[in-house]
């Protein structure tokens, strides 16, 4: 029960926006997790619920639509990719190699990296670079796994020089693998 | 005052239009219709939310795992949440003429379904931002209040008023800290302007022109508010 506890105030610390008009006034005011805040965007501090105006699309909504923006750009480079290299390719069909992109893209963008690429390899994989912090994090999704016998994901990862245990797996134990990764790491913040 | 048509560089971070609607049939079926309704020009994407998918604990308890839905051209992005449209330029701001007429667009695809029962609420909201710049060298903004020793190291301001059947809020920051990825610390200030109005109304008419109207009054506003000094270093284009 404790671990779920701290599980759920490193989640909570780690979705916290530094830059927003809520949260910002968080990180300093008093009270801050007592008294109720405003309804909308403010950072009014009362023990009564204010009631004002609520914005066009909340301060979360526009994080969000940032992240969407990231992640329409290495759409439109997958697609780029996968035409260029439509021999390698032959015997996936586009729709299932972008079903599965879009869950391991969709899955890596939430961490919010540093900086990211994403390749596609002859062997028919989705190749990632992952760096955030001083952790690099390399991410083999492999989309032919009859021809090739392989884990459906697989990566490795280095803490500066220092090379980590690595992992492979399907996409639900990765899922568990990278989460537990990168949530339990205090010298990474996340920003949005 | 006259308004000009172009600034250079205009700094618009966001460019939101959010249209509110109400239909008979559940969000999942609509979805699938609207889907059904967009050409071809648009790329269909389901994306999950902040809170959701990552926090896979140990345990294998998953927390929260919803999306939302999210077309895209090469132009301009429309996500489509349970009775809300909202808009938004994909890369850099398209100017208003070209913006309008993507958005004009898919409203016509997406009314032509004949599912939405009617229109409940328009809302344009346009987010500037500035970096490394105070909000005294860009607007006509300035406050006190009784401590004329005291300088702000940075503030929020936030005001809600009425204007020509719209409600406009509007929020100043100034030299507010950002914490980027690398974790280098820089000062960015806001113009934030949301020209709202609630409506129940079924022309789509109707609807683009008081989304047009919308876009004016928050130009008026954001011009209204900039300095001379500092609008005619953005080369305005009238």
């Amino acid at each position: 029960m404790s671990t779920m506890k701290n599980t759920i105030n490193k989640i909570s610390s780690i979705n916290k926006s530094i830059f927003s008009f809520g949260s910002n006034a968080d990180s300093y005011s008093t009270g801050a997790y007592i008294y109720n805040q405003g309804s909308v965007n403010t950072p009014f501090f009362h023990s009564a619920k204010i009631k004002q105006i609520h914005n066009s699309i909340s301060d979360e909504g526009i994080k969000r639509s940032h992240l969407n923006k990231k992640f329409i750009k290495y759409y439109t480079d997958f697609k780029e990719q996968f035409e260029k290299h439509i021999e390698s390719f032959s015997e996936i069909e586009f729709e299932f190699a972008q079903e599965e992109m879009t869950k391991s893209l969709n899955f890596l963008l939430t961490f919010d990296p540093d900086k990211m690429s994403l390749e596609l390899t002859f062997d028919c994989c989705i190749y990632y670079t992952f760096l955030k912090g001083n952790y690099t994090v390399y991410i083999s999704h492999f989309l032919d796994l009859e021809e090739y016998d392989y884990e459906e994901i697989t990566f490795a990862v280095f803490n500066n020089d220092d090379k980590l245990p690595s992992f492979a797996g399907d996409f639900e134990s990765f899922k568990i693998a990278f989460s537990n990764l990168m949530v339990y790491k205090p010298e990474l913040e996340f920003h949005y | 005052m006259k308004l000009p048509s172009k600034i250079s560089p205009d700094r618009i971070k966001d460019s939101i239009i959010e249209v509110r609607y109400s239909s008979k049939l559940p969000f999942d079926i609509l979805l699938g219709i609207f889907f059904e309704s967009l050409d071809d020009d648009y790329t269909y994407a389901n994306r999950p939310n902040l809170h959701s998918t990552p926090f896979v604990l140990e345990s294998n308890v998953k927390l929260s795992i919803s999306g939302s839905a999210l077309f895209f051209n090469k132009k301009i992005k429309i996500e489509f949440l349970p009775n809300i449209m909202v808009f938004n330029c994909l890369e850099s701001y398209l100017g208003w003429e070209e913006y309008f007429d993507e958005v004009k667009k898919v409203l016509v695809q997406i009314n032509n379904t004949k599912r939405i029962e009617s229109y409940l609420r328009i809302g344009l909201r346009y987010i500037s931002e500035y970096p490394n710049m105070d909000i005294h060298d860009i607007t006509k903004f300035s406050f006190s209040f009784g401590m004329p020793k005291i300088q702000s190291e940075n503030f929020i301001f936030r005001s809600e008023f009425f204007e020509n059947n719209f409600i406009i809020v509007l929020n100043l920051a100034n030299n507010l800290n950002l914490i980027g990825s690398d974790n280098i610390v820089s000062k960015i200030s806001n113009i934030d302007i949301d020209v709202i109005r609630d409506v129940n109304i079924s022309d789509l008419d109707e609807l683009l022109q008081i989304i047009s109207n919308a876009h004016s009054e928050e130009k008026k506003v954001f011009f209204d508010i900039l300095n001379e000094r500092f609008l005619n270093e953005l080369k305005p284009i009238y």
